[in-house]
């Protein structure tokens, strides 16, 4: 049974998984660098968090599935996108592994890697996926030995605004400042209107932040996140909708960490059963980054490679030649 | 109500031909508004709305866009969402029911208690159905094929831009392809199809004093680039070129020397947007 250790380190968490050739998790650890209230993740105190954690993740991801180096059948990292530094910590880390117990190792398209682990947790098989997270917000669907972008966002993530209006609100960072809002949120009562841009199949956050951000000591902390949240969530589910439409599709899968926020997903079960389809969602684990998502695509895409084992910070969705789907 | 009296005679023509039996009552009790209680026949469900085939009083066929409530959104956003969506919708398809050279269905009727807009029903394929060519084997459409549906789509979107006209959702989705001349088919001959810019519920006006406007443009035909390279892989550069080839011509020159411009910034901030922020 060839094993596949992933080693994840794109943004603020540093994870390493274990994976087998047929799907099945053995562990998943993970750490967080958590910033200070008020504050957003640096890319220098980010690396220097995960050099520092890194080896004891890697003993400790053996340790709890049990395996031992010799055992494995490679080694995937996070190439790209996310932050240089993070990037280049994790890469180094898997790259002097994989020397170590000369093992083969396979660079990972971050994004291709949320997909692939969402398709495999839930056995969703071809549907259209909304990837929403701190770095991204994409409506992808696969045709053609590519994930398609149908639509992304013109300005910043969803992520990344809530992350914002979280630091706006003096809301903490642990575990996760979306989390966070979701808590505010279901205790909002009031509907604060704010600006919806939908752009076709994109859409766009900017306005709305800096104009949640004048209301902030004008609207309870709640009552803001609840509005925000109905608001940017419905815009969401608008564009993924009409990708839907556009390609008829009729599942939805999400991935990424906003995707384990329960009023997203509850809103996108609406949709899609309005369409006689499903919503394909997960929980924390495997929604926010994570190594196993990384060792899983690593052990898909292990015959892809041309040798290169670099990082980069901008690597998109579509650029990866996906050689393992119909 | 006018509503009533189509039901009725519907359901008469239904007793005569069974081959409408897609109007059945039986289908409507399924479908998915509950605001909608005549029998009339799904055509499609967008990310708005369902569209339904009916015929006026006097038997002209037409389609009623529903832009039903949706249930995954709060009430009050739902309202103004749907307010603002039909607003720009009629604005936008009666004033470039006006342009020479735009074709768009005839809008009809607004129903503000309804959520209904009620156009001229357009007789054939999408842009997205027709590109991806007919028969078995569905070979997409080669550009040469394809070239005087597209030009035609250039061409309507530049009257409709020095309109100050902005579509908002250019997609093969939204234009649909009709038979303007004798010929049978939706064959090779495509120099009699016509093409028709539908679902202007996004579209908005960008005048010239407004400093937005060049990006406006250069955004309206980029989302239609985009939806060319997600859902016609094979061709989309090719596609790209032919629509933009003929906006250009049929644009005046400074005005599509801005837009390009614009569209390449545009295009770049795309590719090289930071993934983290
Ligand atoms: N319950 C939740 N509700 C809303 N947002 C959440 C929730 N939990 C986490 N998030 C948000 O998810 C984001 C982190 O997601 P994730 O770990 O997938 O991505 P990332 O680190 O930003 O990387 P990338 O964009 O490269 O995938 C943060 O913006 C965080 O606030
Ligand atoms: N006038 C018309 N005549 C014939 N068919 C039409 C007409 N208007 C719309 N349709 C059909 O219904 C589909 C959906 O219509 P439309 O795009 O207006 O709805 P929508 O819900 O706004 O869609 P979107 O998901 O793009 O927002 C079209 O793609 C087309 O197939
Ligand atoms: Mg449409
Ligand atoms: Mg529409």
């Amino acid at each position: 049974m060839p094993l596949f250790l992933g080693v994840e380190g794109s943004a603020n968490k540093v994870g390493v998984g274990i994976v087998s050739d047929a799907g099945a998790v053995l562990c998943n650890e993970r750490e967080t660098y958590v910033p200070a209230t008020g504050t957003g993740f640096q890319p220098r105190e980010t690396a220097r968090h995960h050099q520092r954690q890194v080896v004891q993740l890697l003993q400790r991801a053996l340790r709890a599935a049990g395996v031992t180096p010799r055992e494995l059948a490679g080694v995937a990292y996070t190439g790209g996108p996310g932050m240089g530094a993070p990037l280049q910590s994790c890469a180094v880390a898997a790259r002097t592994f994989a020397q170590l117990f000369r093992l083969p190792l396979v660079p990972v398209n971050h994004c291709v890697a949320h997909i692939e682990m969402g398709r495999l947790v839930t056995g969703a098989v071809d549907p259209a996926v909304l990837y929403v997270s701190g770095g991204n917000t994409q409506v992808i669907a696969y045709s053609e030995q590519r994930y398609r972008v149908f639509g992304e966002t013109i300005d910043i993530a969803v992520g990344n605004c809530l992350d914002r209006l979280a630091r706006l609100l003096g809301l903490s960072n642990a575990p996760s400042p979306g989390y966070n809002i979701e808590q505010a949120a279901k205790r909002g009562k009031r509907y604060v209107p704010l600006p919806y841009c939908v752009k076709g199949m994109d859409v766009s956050f900017s306005g709305l932040l800096s104009y949640a951000g004048e209301l902030v000591r004008r609207v309870s902390v709640e009552d803001l996140c609840y509005s925000v949240q109905e608001t940017v969530f419905a815009m969401l589910v608008e564009v993924t909708e009409r990708a839907m439409a556009h390609c008829g599709y009729r599942d939805v899968l999400v991935v990424g960490g906003v995707g384990c926020n329960a009023r997203l997903q509850e809103m996108l079960r609406v949709m899609c059963e309005g369409r006689g389809g499903r919503l394909w969602g997960m929980d924390e684990r495997y929604c926010v980054d994570n190594g196993c998502m990384v060792a899983w695509a690593g052990w898909l895409g292990r015959g892809e490679g041309d040798g290169w084992a670099g990082v980069r910070q901008r690597w998109r969705t579509d650029e990866v030649v996906v050689g393992w789907r119909e | 109500m006018p509503g009533e009296n189509l039901a009725r005679s519907r359901q008469e023509e239904e007793d005569e031909d069974d081959s409408t039996t897609d109007l059945s009552p039986s289908r409507a009790s399924t479908h998915p508004s509950a605001s909608l209680t005549v029998p009339f026949s799904v055509i499609a469900q967008g990310a708005e709305a369902v569209l339904y085939r009916t015929t006026m009083f006097d038997g002209q066929a037409v389609v009623i866009k529903e832009r039903f409530r949706k249930q995954y959104r709060l009430p009050e956003l739902d309202e103004q969402l749907t307010r603002t969506r039909m607003t720009a919708e009629a604005r936008a398809t009666a004033k470039a029911w006006r342009l020479s050279g735009v074709h768009v269905p005839a809008l009809y009727l607004v129903d503000w208690q309804r959520r209904w807009l009620v156009f001229e029903y357009i007789e054939g394929p999408t842009l997205r159905t027709w590109l991806e060519g007919e028969g078995s084997e569905r070979r997409a459409r080669i550009p040469e094929a394809a070239a005087p549906v597209l030009r035609q789509v250039g061409e309507a979107v530049s009257t409709l831009h020095a309109a100050d006209w902005i579509h908002g959702d250019l997609t093969s989705s939204n234009v649909l392809i009709r038979r303007s001349g004798s010929n049978d088919g939706w064959g090779e001959d495509a120099h009699e199809l016509q093409a028709v810019l539908i679902d202007l519920g996004l579209a908005f006006c960008s005048s010239s004093c407004n400093e937005h406007h060049v990006e406006d443009k250069a955004v309206d035909l980029y989302v239609l680039e985009r939806a060319f390279r997600s859902a016609h892989a094979t061709h989309a550069d090719a596609y790209t070129a032919i629509v933009w080839q003929a906006y250009a011509q049929h644009s005046r020159p400074q005005d599509a020397r801005a837009v390009q411009k614009r569209l390449e910034l545009v295009r770049q901030r795309g590719r090289k947007r930071t993934m983290v922020g």
